[in-house]
């Protein structure tokens, strides 16, 4: 479970986050949508313990990971998968080597990553890509090894930060699917960070909007929301 | 958070790959710090061998700790035998050693071969020119003066060599030349930390983003750090391999064209180098390396 508690964040004198409380239950899929500057970004960074609140608790599994040591950060971030906009994947590494990768972090055998890492590719439909280079795939083949390269290591969360950004309207709903098959196939907690409020809406899910700083809205998934009614 | 997200890993084929890669991309840099590396340590190993051939020399020609008395040839051996004892009985002397003048003439013959006739004519006449003498061997260069007025007040005595201001004006040639090229040499080191420090340092600003994926990934500091540091490494260790075959190239040539016109100066084997230059040269590389390496990464790789 994730909780925010109160967390503000500020930089030079700019309210980036200003005394935000949600929580993500495990296994939800959840939208965070805002404008450009809404303070989407900060909540990614806070939440991959790349910054820390200045005020405010974010619990994570029962950690607060505002007081975790420099040295248990690269730990806490394995039970985190990112994808990003722009896929950063390496360009000098096959699609196979940039999931093979993600494993070789952790520690995982050359055995496991050779098992794991073409079936990772199938999940995502990108197995016949195995040995090609990013500068040969197009954007959404690439997200979809960006995809396979954050489910490596069987992470609880699922951070998206637009991950529909440069690929075409066709390939962002595929992108969407597969975000949501990890959701509920393989149980993962997944937030996706996005301005694309027209595609959200189509998907049903649950709804955090960001402005200012500021929560403005919190919509439950559909399927919650007419169990409310 | 489970024993999995605890591992550590350790993949030396990958590390050793990525240093490669991280060498190649940089090709010029790569160069330019083997180089400079190569250079220092050549000038180093040049100056060792050297030294070292100084040494055998000034120790093989007697230049140091030692003085030699000559006694009045007409004196008996009983009254040499006194000269011993008395010469034993000095302070600073730590040993003598006795050459008859007969030992002498012995020792002109061996050293100059062809002139047989006139070595038999000397000994079959009877009339050996030669004194016997004593070579005496003292500890403490600083108080030799003193001895060597004591020597000479020996009666008997005719003559006393001391080869202290000749072996001194060597000594401190030498440590002239030892500082000038330790100078030198440390700039030239401080050079090399330098330019690798900058290898290093442009291999990790062009994996600035490939960085931070990593760390997003949850990869430790020393995963992302060991492929930089090997590439330190190998910068060092391929340096001291090239720096250890030019001064061998370099010593063997030297030796070759100089021993035929310097017949009086002995030079050492190079084959007794060889297998210091070997091993020394890469770890001092290798050392090198690392310490550029991690200065580099300690500055340029944030958390």
């Amino acid at each position: 479970m994730i909780s925010f508690i109160g967390v503000s964040k500020e930089y030079s004198d700019v309210i980036a986050l200003n005394e935000v409380s949600f929580t993500i239950n495990d296994g939800e899929f959840v939208f965070i949508v805002g404008k450009s500057g809404a303070g989407k970004t900060t909540l990614t960074r806070l939440l991959i313990r790349e910054e820390k609140p200045d005020a405010g608790k974010i619990i994570v599994n029962e950690v607060n990971i505002g007081n975790l040591a420099d040295s248990a950060i690269p730990y806490y971030r394995r039970s985190i998968g990112m994808v990003f906009q722009d896929f950063r994947l390496f360009p000098d590494k096959t699609a196979y080597e940039n999931v093979a990768l993600a494993m070789r972090v952790v520690g995982e055998p050359g055995s496991e990553i050779k098992k794991r890492v073409p079936m990772l590719l199938r999940t995502v439909s990108i197995e016949d890509k195995a040995s090609h280079f990013p500068r040969q795939l197009s954007g959404g083949e690439q997200q979809r090894v960006a995809l396979a390269r954050a489910i490596a290591n069987n992470p609880e969360i699922i951070i998206a930060d637009e991950p529909t950004g440069n690929v075409d309207p066709q390939m962002s709903l595929t992108i969407m699917n597969l975000l949501m098959k990890i959701n509920s196939r393989l149980g993962k907690t997944v937030i996706v960070v996005t301005h694309e409020k027209a595609l959200v809406d189509t998907l049903g899910k649950r709804v955090i909007t960001i402005d200012s700083g500021k929560i403005v809205s919190d919509v439950p998934a559909s399927a919650d929301r007419s169990q409310d009614e | 958070m489970s024993d999995k997200r605890r591992k550590g890993g350790f993949h030396p084929f990958y590390y050793i790959g990525e240093a490669l890669v991280g060498m190649k991309r940089h090709g010029l840099m790569t160069v330019a710090s083997i180089l400079v590396l190569t250079s220092c340590l050549t000038l180093l190993g040049v100056f060792g061998v050297l030294s070292a051939n100084l040494n055998k020399n000034i120790e093989r020609l007697g230049l140091l700790n030692e003085i030699v008395v000559f006694v009045d040839p007409s004196l008996d051996s009983a009254r040499v035998s006194e000269i011993s004892d008395d010469i034993k009985s000095l302070d600073n002397v730590s040993y003598v050693e006795y050459i008859s003048k007969a030992d002498g003439l012995e020792s002109l013959r061996q050293t100059y071969v062809g002139y047989d006739d006139l070595f038999d004519e000397i000994e079959k006449n009877g009339d050996n020119p030669l004194s016997d003498s004593f070579v005496v061997t003292y500890t403490d260069g600083e108080t030799v003066n003193e001895l060597e007025f004591s020597l000479r007040s020996i009666p008997g005595v005719t003559k006393v060599n001391n080869r202290l201001d000749y072996a001194m004006k060597v000594a401190s040639f030498k440590r002239g030349m030892s500082a000038a090229f330790l100078w030198f040499f440390f700039l030239l080191f401080a050079v090399s930390i330098f330019v690798i420090f900058n290898t290093v340092k442009l291999a990790v600003q062009g994996r600035r983003g490939e960085i931070d994926v990593m760390r997003y990934m949850g990869a430790t500091r020393l995963f992302i750090a060991t492929p930089f540091m090997i590439e330190g490494v190998l910068i060092g260790v391929v340096s001291g391999f090239a720096a250890a075959g030019t001064v061998i190239g370099i010593a063997s040539y030297a030796a070759k064209r100089l021993a035929p016109d310097l017949s009086m100066i002995e030079i050492l084997p190079v084959s007794g180098f060889v297998p210091a230059l070997l091993t020394v040269f890469p770890i001092i590389g290798a050392v090198s390396g690392v310490a550029a390496g991690l200065i580099s990464i300690r500055k340029n790789l944030n958390n």
